[in-house]
């Protein structure tokens, strides 16, 4: 993983200290909320409906143990002892008073961890693949670009306040895990001719405006990724709507110019800029390409006979990953049960995944966009006793990526955005679905809910996804199904007319079981749904209504 | 500081121009505004806002040795773009940032090119050089050189 140079340290520090200085005059009423406001959320630091919340960064959803164990130890200081991860890989605190942010942004400096824009209208934490430099499928390592784009976008003096909030995903694999159809940009790494270069696509998108990303350039080579991206936010800077904040993102200047004159408009600054200073060399790229080299594996591994308890076998097939490493495999703990929201994560569990990670995973460990936690270097002969310690703890109980692997935004409980509480109905699909063999056999079903139209939740590209909507004061839920992420990335359909919150388990049976009665032998959900249509689960849902 | 105006009554309406703008918004109005300028296209010296688009200035940049930028609010970001752009086709003279800035911008809009600057009300010259200076290290390349500031304070 990359390591902090003095430089990036200094940076922090002194942002720490910057943020000190502006919390003060805000406190002390040099500075107004409002002009406090943009400087908090480029901190993270959002005013909630009861405490503030903050969010840190997790780069690229990559993390080493010692910083695993400060945002534990960080949670139990200066909040109620646990945390949140975020659907873009970012840890959240729920509850931290403004008076410790300050302290809080300090001992986060000491891990090399900040809240450096992981809000407000500014160039967001760059995600990517939670397998990446694991995955079988890979092409590319993502990281190494994912830290460069890193490094260019952090305080970049031109666009802190930019129309909207910018956000840029990476992928280097044949199967997107990155979801970068859904980004403002989506880059796609590929190699031609030994040449490592890129795909662009731009103004993808969920929130109000739900929007598949639109090719931008079918190939550039990779030392023109930083001047090439500089220009896209120039354009967007320069032209991106800023009278009507729910028409500011970038999907809606590209859509408004079409394709052809916004890419045109992108040549054009591009031409000002490309060969300058910001071309990637050799010089530049190699030692972070070196930074991520693989760890240490052991290539001299025994096949492993697996242990043959049923419920141990399930979980590793669903919740471990193949490995480009023969003997090994990547593993997902998934962090949605009974009583806690999807992707809450407690003090004492962060501190004992950080020991798993050291014990069985090189000291590392990822966030995931699932919500989840992923141990990316695990080998195959210690899975069975890392599946016992697990379930000792109660985190081998959800299968990933089944419908017990829900996706859910905080919700009415917490965000002052939105319109309806997303996180009893998570809780009520869990109460309602917890048999784990019912799960297993219905096989993989994205299941995500959002509180509000910006859809933090990602509903629109789940199969089946939930939103809150505000009808007079009183908050329903509109279902939708066959959206998905990934190479065919999809918006989902709306079945109809809302629900009210205690309708939304029956609702979901009613799918589920439309489903498994068309359903032919192997077939998942989404691919049942693609053969069959809505029709069928409209009517299965709809009809018992008119009774 | 500019004389406190008390009494509505008593007061002329103030002379505006193009942009909407007074003099007593701390806007010299006898600098010509970018579309004052452009039907001139001479002077050495022109305000322009952050909705202008700047490029029939290019192929005159070498004759200008001043550019004003007015900032209508802190969250409009266009005037970082602008003053860089302004910077990209060769302009070195004082290019200076007025209006509805922030001053916790100050670093960032030096960092885009400018180099003099109006300050906030109450931001003195002791507190915006400390503000320049809040970040000590940068992880973009720059394109603009170390250059002397000019901070007038209102």
């Amino acid at each position: 993983m990359y390591h902090y140079q003095a430089a990036d340290r200094q940076l922090l520090q002194d942002r720490a200290n910057q943020f000190k200085d502006q919390t003060r005059r805000f406190l002390n009423g040099e500075l107004s909320d409002e002009a406090f406001r943009p400087l908090r959320l480029q901190n993270g630091l959002y005013f909630q409906r009861q405490e503030p919340m903050l969010r840190i960064a997790v780069p690229y959803g990559l993390m080493n143990t010692t910083q695993v164990r400060q945002i534990a130890a960080i949670s139990r200081r200066f909040d109620k002892g646990y945390a949140h991860v975020s659907t873009r890989q970012n840890f959240q605190l729920n509850w931290p008073s403004l008076e410790y942010v300050p302290q809080i942004l300090e001992e986060l400096a000491k891990v090399d961890m900040h809240c450096i824009q992981t809000s407000g209208n500014c160039i967001r934490n760059t995600t990517t693949d939670a397998l990446a430099g694991v995955a079988h499928d890979e092409i590319i390592d993502p990281r190494p670009i994912c830290e460069l784009i890193r490094q260019w976008s952090t305080l970049h003096p031109e666009f802190a306040y930019l129309p909207r909030k910018f956000k840029i995903a990476v992928s280097g694999s044949a199967d997107d895990r990155a979801a970068i159809y859904a980004h403002d940009v989506g880059i796609a790494l590929q190699e031609r001719a030994g040449e490592l270069g890129c795909r662009v696509l731009v103004g993808g998108g969920l929130g109000r405006t739900p929007v598949i990303g639109t090719e931008l350039v079918p190939w550039l080579p990779i030392k023109h990724l930083l001047s090439y991206l500089e220009a896209i936010l120039r354009v967007y800077n320069a032209l991106g709507r800023r009278d009507n904040k729910y028409k500011a993102r970038i999907k809606i200047l590209v859509r408004a110019m079409g394709i052809d004159a916004f890419r045109d408009a992108v040549d054009r600054e591009w031409a000002g800029l490309r060969n300058g200073e910001l071309t990637l060399t050799a010089e530049r790229l190699e030692p972070l390409q070196k930074a991520f080299s693989p760890p240490a594996y052991k290539t001299d591994l025994p096949p492993t006979e697996m242990h043959s308890n049923p419920i141990f076998l399930r979980w590793l097939s669903r919740n471990t990953h193949e490995h480009k490493q023969p003997g090994y495999r990547a593993v997902t703990v998934v962090l949605k049960g009974h009583g806690s929201a999807p992707g809450d994560v407690t003090a004492d569990q962060l501190d004992f995944l950080a020991d798993l990670a050291d014990d069985f995973s090189f000291g590392q460990l990822r966030t995931s966009h699932e919500q989840n936690i992923v141990l990316a270097d695990v080998e195959e002969r210690a899975l069975y006793r890392l599946w016992e310690t697990l379930q000792q703890h109660g985190l081998a109980w959800a299968l990933a990526g089944s419908l017990s692997d829900l996706i859910s935004c905080p919700g009415g409980d917490f965000c002052s955005l939105a319109n309806a509480r997303s996180l009893p109905v998570a809780e009520a699909i869990h109460q309602r679905f917890d048999d784990a063999d019912y799960l297993f056999d219905l096989g993989p079903i994205e299941l995500n809910i959002s509180g509000c139209m910006n859809a933090c939740g990602h509903h629109h590209i789940g199969h089946i996804g939930i939103l809150g909507v505000d009808k007079k004061g009183r908050e329903f839920f509109q279902v939708s199904i066959g959206g998905r992420q990934g190479n065919k990335a999809a918006i989902g359909k709306i079945l109809g007319p809302s629900f009210s919150a205690d309708d939304i388990p029956e609702v979901v049976e009613k799918l589920l079981v439309t489903f498994v009665h068309n359903r032919l032998p192997e077939e998942t959900f989404i691919q049942t749904y693609d053969r069959i249509g809505i029709t069928p689960f409209k009517e299965a849902v709809y009809a018992s209504a008119t009774h | 500081m500019p004389a406190q105006l008390t009494d509505n009554e008593a007061t002329p309406i103030a002379q505006t121009d193009d942009y909407g703008l007074a003099a007593n918004d701390a806007v010299n109005l006898s600098i010509p505004s970018f579309s004052e300028w452009l039907t001139q296209q001479n002077g050495s010296r022109l305000r322009v806002s952050t909705a202008d688009d700047i490029a029939p200035l290019e192929a005159f940049i070498a004759s200008v040795s001043y550019v004003e930028i007015y900032f209508l609010d802190s969250n409009d970001g266009r005037g970082f773009t602008l003053g860089r752009r302004l910077r990209d086709i060769g302009f070195t003279g004082e290019l200076r940032a007025t209006g509805a800035y922030a001053e916790d911008q100050l670093q960032y809009l030096y960092r885009c090119g400018f180099d003099s600057f109006l300050l906030p009300p109450a931001v003195n010259k002791e507190t915006a050089s400390e503000l320049l200076r809040a970040i000590s290290v940068t992880l973009q390349p720059s394109t603009i050189s170390e250059r002397q500031v000019i901070l007038s304070e209102r």
